[in-house]
């Protein structure tokens, strides 16, 4: 069986992941540099563990993972409710649940969770259909509005946009898309008026951040110069001054992108955006060749939030959308988020090797398999 | 085929989300190629801008040189300390006052609530800055500055001046030729981190410029000379201060100008703004009698008198419109070296009245008075000499012997050096590259020569200045005893003792001129000032290269009758006065004359003054010196 499953293996998918294993350790060596080295050997043990889980993930039938779909969702949509009643708050919002041996964040889980359940809920039914997309449509709105009033706008959207592209490829009209856009549009205004002064002050800030140099626009601002100044061939590893010199916000996690563009220019970021594109058009191609739809569903699902985070971060140290904290995948400090994305990779690579037909546990015919 | 037709649906609806995600990937590229190629140039200048700081990087001050190059002012590189205020943790604050040595409530007062650049101790020594440092708080910084050194202290004092701690000249030649000593301030690039500390390294934009080097024709062995003799002569006497001024006649050069009490420039803030001055050139007195060999030489100027003129002096008394002038010694009838050997006010006042004040004004002018000397200094004083046409009688005869004109020290230096010169005017001057100003022959050369032949009568034993004749060597000068007028203009018991003279007197190579303001113990100028003006030639003759001729004969008398024949025609003017033995011997051989001979070397005084009334057969005495 491990012979099958190493056969199956979309080995494009694992150059690719390699590379940003490669990409993400040094930059992040370079971030920390002056700082704590311990923080990059972590993440490197990270690396070996969450790929022994992604490995192990290879070995999950599909099917499974659709019959745990609603197990999974409705339990992060207990602990998120939990959040409001018992959760804890950092930095002014309601995010994390305690749960004795670990705390953790009930919203991260639910991305994933809120993909499986997508996936199965479309494996054998379609948008297009207006009883089959409301179920849907409350399916996504449910965990949303738990996590809009943590306040997490962040994830918010990444949840909304993720679920959007699953919607598009299981068939939603894009004339009910559209006529969503608009209506969006349209209530932003509401939207404002429920922000927090925080959030608002970010889009404001996001819209102008000359407006407030030293304050919230600082970070963008920094960032800013860092990428333009690393110029077509950057300044060479562990040369760059608005990193060494402290100018650069967070480098080791949100901000970790500037580094990249600073040390390595645009050479380094065309790899590592090339990096990008290759995982992501495996993930496509793995999601046009998987013998199920589920498989499918899960495919595209996973590349939307892996492109939502790559596109939030890149644009938010790019000046071209709001501060909001999300990572850079593979590349940003940070173990949970590097290994649900190493696992959830391992699902991704399950749907490669059960494309190739010929496993147990496999039901032909079986939207789930 | 249904299956067919929904599996390619599925697949159109796969490549549009692939689509989508797609254009966010070009979105991505495109801002990073907007960034890091189309705006790569301003972003990396706006990162320049932020990481580099501009420091203004103060240049060291020229040096001031004597005229063999002596430092007698210098730039020290010294350390400083400095704090950016906020950066300081207060945890930190006594130990910092403690190594500081000040008190940590002072050192908090200066560092609480305050952000920024702050001083905490400027120009401190490096073992004390070595210590501060060594306890590394954070935000205190080590800064190099500039300290202005004068080696000379309290010597050199009054005239250089000193610098404040910003660098700026602010008293002296620190002050009057800030600009060209302080150079031009550079600029450093420095690079700094988000937090605004400055890292090593850097690069300038402008180095500074050092100042120019200031030379001055004052040189520091006289100098040294002449403020002890003054600090020596103040301090006996009880003096309230005084000064003194060593001139080269023939250049102007000032060697030596000093003043007591001095201060020590190194650490002027212990004095007292008064104390600064430069008394010098700043501070004005009557010259007295140090007047009279110049309404002398007006007179001899007129051709109305003669050296061997004969004046009354009234036998100590004199009416002059409704004003008695009196003399110290009873005088009756004197020539114009036994006038000024005798001080006599009289005989002085009796010139002037004779030759109106007009020639005495001009002459006066000429060789300085009422007028800046123009030597460059601040604070220089024009001294008081009133117009010609607002001299009556009483003010013309006071004049004549230093009374109603005011005159700095270093005015009545200058004017002793125009005698000293042969009657040629030179401006003094304290720069040595500055040029010669030359201001004329305002004196004939052999007025000016007889003037200073009356004048080492002065000092021979028969005159007032006989203290200020060092061994071994012939001066020529002149006392003063001026008494102070008070703030009513009314002459009290206040008195000021002067000398002026030259030396050698044959030759002479230094003018030295003093002034002790209100001795205690004696008020006289021959009793006060004469002896400075020995103890700063007898010390920088020597020096100059001119040894002194000690006397290799015994004193004593050698009377020759000479009945031979003349072998050659010398025909003094009544005066034998620098002639040679030969001469003197021709002279009395040619007029059958006897002689009397003391020393060797030239005449510089005889007995009877005047050759003329004599008989054959009569005998007169001549004493030479070398």
């Amino acid at each position: 069986m491990i012979r099958e499953v190493w056969r199956g293996l979309d080995k494009w998918l694992l150059m690719a992941l390699l590379g940003l294993a490669a990409v993400g350790l040094t930059t992040l060596y370079a971030a920390v540099y002056q700082g704590d080295h311990g923080l990059w050997f972590k993440q490197g043990m990270l690396w070996l563990v969450g790929l022994l889980l992604m490995f192990a993930a290879c070995f999950v039938p599909l099917r499974f993972l659709g019959l745990a779909s609603w197990p999974l969702y409705v339990l992060a949509l207990l602990l998120l409710a939990a959040v409001p009643l018992i959760g804890e708050v950092h930095m002014g919002a309601r995010r994390w649940l305690n749960l004795g041996l670990f705390s953790m964040q009930p919203s991260e889980l639910m991305k994933w969770a809120l993909i499986f359940v997508l996936a199965h809920w479309f494996a054998s039914r379609e948008a297009s259909n207006w009883r089959h997309l409301s179920v849907a449509v409350v399916l996504i709105a449910l965990p949303s509005a738990l996590i809009v009033i943590q306040p997490d706008l962040g994830t918010t959207l990444v949840l909304i946009f993720s679920s959007t592209g699953m919607l598009i490829a299981a068939g939603l009209r894009w004339r009910v898309l559209l006529g969503t856009m608009l209506g969006a549009i349209a209530a932003a205004p509401v939207f404002w008026h429920f922000m927090h002064d925080y959030q608002r002050q970010r889009v404001l800030t996001f819209l102008d951040p000359q407006s407030d140099p030293l304050g919230a626009g600082y970070h963008v601002i920094q960032s800013t110069i860092a990428i333009g100044s690393g110029g077509l061939l950057g300044k060479g590893f562990l040369q760059g001054t608005q990193a060494r010199l402290h100018f650069l916000p967070e480098q080791h996690t949100d901000f970790i992108f500037s580094v990249l563009a600073e040390e390595a220019g645009l050479v380094g970021v065309a790899v590592l955006l090339s990096l990008y594109a290759l995982l992501i058009f495996r993930l496509i191609a793995i999601a046009g060749r998987a013998s199920s739809r589920f498989g499918s569903m899960l495919c595209l699902g996973m590349a939307s939030i892996f492109i939502l985070y790559v596109t939030v971060n890149i644009g938010m140290v790019s000046g071209l959308l709001p501060v909001v904290g999300v990572p850079l995948p593979f590349v940003s400090y940070g173990g949970s988020a590097l290994l649900t994305m190493l696992v959830a990779l391992g699902v991704v690579q399950r749907v490669a090797i059960e494309s190739r037909g010929k496993l147990p546990w496999q039901r032909p015919g079986s939207p789930l398999a | 085929m249904r299956l067919d037709k929904q599996q390619r649906y599925a697949r159109r609806r796969i490549m549009a989300v692939g689509a989508l995600l797609s254009l966010a990937m070009i979105m991505l590229a495109a801002r990073a190629v907007d960034l890091q190629w189309l705006q790569k140039d301003r972003l990396a200048s706006l990162a320049e801008k932020q990481r580099y700081r501009q420091y203004t990087v103060a240049a060291p001050r020229g040096p001031i040189l004597d005229r063999q190059g002596r430092i007698l002012a210098e730039s020290i590189e010294v350390p400083s300390i400095a704090a950016m205020a906020d950066e300081v943790p207060e945890d930190d604050y006594p130990r910092l006052a403690r190594a500081l040595g000040v008190s940590t409530r002072a050192l908090a007062r200066r560092l609480r609530g305050r952000h920024g650049f702050v001083w905490l101790a400027r120009q401190i020594a490096p073992v004390q800055a070595e210590k501060v440092m060594a306890l590394g708080v954070p935000g205190v910084r080590r800064e190099s500055e500039w300290r202005r050194y004068h080696p000379l202290g309290p010597e050199t004092g009054h005239l250089i001046g000193f610098v404040g701690i910003d660098g700026n000249g602010l008293e002296g030649l620190e002050h009057a030729y800030d600009a060209q000593l302080k150079g031009t301030p550079g600029v450093r690039l420095v690079r700094r981190d988000a937090r605004g500390r400055s890292l090593p390294g850097g690069s300038w934009i402008r180095k500074p410029v050092p100042g120019k080097a200031l030379k001055l024709t004052l040189d520091a062995s006289i100098q040294s000379v002449a403020y002890a003799a003054l600090a020596e002569a103040v301090e006996r006497q009880q003096a309230k201060s005084g000064s003194v001024i060593v001139m080269d006649p023939h250049t102007g050069d000032v060697l030596a100008m000093a003043s007591w009490p001095g201060y020590n420039p190194n650490d002027f803030r212990r004095f007292k703004p008064g104390q600064w001055r430069n008394r010098a050139i700043t501070d004005v007195f009557e010259p007295g009698s140090t007047m009279k060999p110049f309404t002398v030489a007006a007179a001899l100027m007129s051709g109305r008198w003669r050296p061997d003129s004969r004046v009354f002096c009234e036998h100590g008394a004199m009416r002059v419109a409704d004003y008695v002038i009196h003399d110290d010694h009873k005088e009756g009838w004197l020539d114009m070296a036994g006038l000024l050997a005798r001080s006599s006010n009289i005989g002085a006042a009796k010139l002037a009245l004779d030759l109106g004040p007009e020639p005495l004004y001009r002459l006066l002018y000429d060789v300085g008075f009422g007028q800046r000397t123009g030597i460059g200094l601040s604070g220089e004083s024009p001294g008081i000499l009133p117009p010609p046409e607002r001299w009556g009688p009483v003010e013309t005869a006071n004049i004549a012997f230093g009374q109603g004109v005011a005159v700095t020290p270093l005015q009545l230096a200058t004017a002793f050096s125009v005698l000293a010169n042969g009657g040629h005017a030179v401006a003094p001057r304290i720069l040595l590259d500055a040029g010669m100003v030359d201001r004329g022959q305002v004196i004939p050369r052999h007025v000016s020569d007889q003037i200073v032949r009356m004048l080492e009568y002065a000092t021979s034993p028969e005159g007032t200045g006989s203290k200020a004749v060092p061994a071994g060597y012939r001066v020529a000068g002149k006392t003063g005893t001026a008494q102070k007028p008070d703030r009513h203009g009314r002459y009290g018991r206040k008195f000021m003792a002067v000398f002026a003279g030259m030396a050698p007197a044959e030759d002479p190579r230094i003018v030295i001129a003093v002034v002790v303001d209100e001795p205690k113990r004696s008020i006289y100028g021959g009793q006060v000032a004469a002896p400075v003006f020995r103890k700063i030639a007898e010390n920088v003759l020597p020096y100059l290269g001119i040894p002194p001729r000690m006397q290799t004969m015994p004193a004593g008398f050698d009377v020759q009758s000479v009945a031979a024949v003349a072998p050659e025609a010398v025909q003094p003017a009544g005066s034998l006065i620098g002639l040679t033995l030969r001469e003197i011997r021709a002279v009395a051989a040619r007029r059958g004359l006897r002689v009397r001979i003391h020393g060797s070397g030239w005449v510089y005084r005889h007995k009877p003054s005047s050759l003329d009334g004599l008989k054959p057969g009569d005998m007169f005495e001549v004493w030479l010196d070398d």
